[in-house]
């Protein structure tokens, strides 16, 4: 299911226009903010830097 | 399960455009969507426009198991309320125009042959490269779009529905990075 996600999003700000949305971006920060755990981030990868291992992957020939 | 990421800037330094794309071709996502399309006709060019950059997830035999793209988008509030000193403190709101920024996941896609599960993987991923472009620059704020199928999937990730689009046809989701200070 994780699958789609808007392309139009890259090119569309955000604009939020009602008290409604406001709050609930203003919820989203007291949220974090109160201590609550966010995402676990402990085994994220990051992106290879190792020349050698660099060429290995990119090498299309 | 092993896999590397790689930025698809450094497929088009070594390879080019043209053999690049053959690559990308090659991608099939597990659920039928834009997701091919946006790899075959979007992803180099916004590569190239600095628009977005993306990340192909590709394990010891090159093949791409997944990929995301990140990028920035700015974020305005209309409504007065939105000007208040805390709140604008607190999203670095310039006052005078009420536009903060925002890191957008604009892209997320595992591939057919990836286990289930690996879209959660990838998007610590992408999390994990905007927490350190936050440990540079600084900006809390990380934003999805996402049809009506996929809001309770990024709520599990602490992602809070704001609005949907214009359209009605997208929900858009904030997720505010958590600081030491």
């Amino acid at each position: 299911m994780e699958d789609i996600m808007a392309t139009e999003s890259f090119y569309k700000d955000l604009i939020l226009e009602t008290e409604e949305e406001i709050q609930s971006l203003w919820d989203a920060f007291e949220e974090a903010d109160s201590g609550a755990p966010g995402m676990d981030l402990s085994k994220a990868h990051k992106p290879v830097t190792d020349p050698e291992e660099l060429e290995r992957l990119t090498r299309l020939d | 399960m092993t896999y590397q990421i790689v930025p698809l800037d450094d497929y088009l330094l070594r390879n080019g455009e043209v053999k690049t794309l053959d690559y990308l071709r090659g991608y099939e996502g597990c659920i039928e969507s834009d997701q091919e399309s946006f790899l075959i006709d979007k992803a180099i060019m916004m590569e190239k426009k600095n628009i977005c950059r993306t990340y192909l997830a590709v394990d010891d035999g090159r093949h791409i198991l997944g990929y995301f793209s990140v990028g920035l988008r700015c974020i305005k509030l209309q409504e007065s309320d939105g000007g208040s000193k805390d709140f604008s403190k607190m999203m670095n709101i310039d006052p005078e125009t009420k536009v903060a920024q925002s890191y957008l996941i604009g892209q997320l896609s595992r591939s057919k042959t990836s286990p289930k599960g690996f879209g959660g993987m990838l998007m610590a991923d992408a999390m994990g490269l905007i927490r350190t472009a936050n440990h540079i620059v600084g900006c809390r704020l990380v934003r999805v779009d996402c049809d009506d199928r996929l809001v309770g999937y990024y709520s599990g990730y602490g992602f809070r529905k704001l609005k949907k689009n214009d359209l009605g046809d997208l929900n858009q989701m904030a997720y505010i990075l958590r600081t030491n200070h």
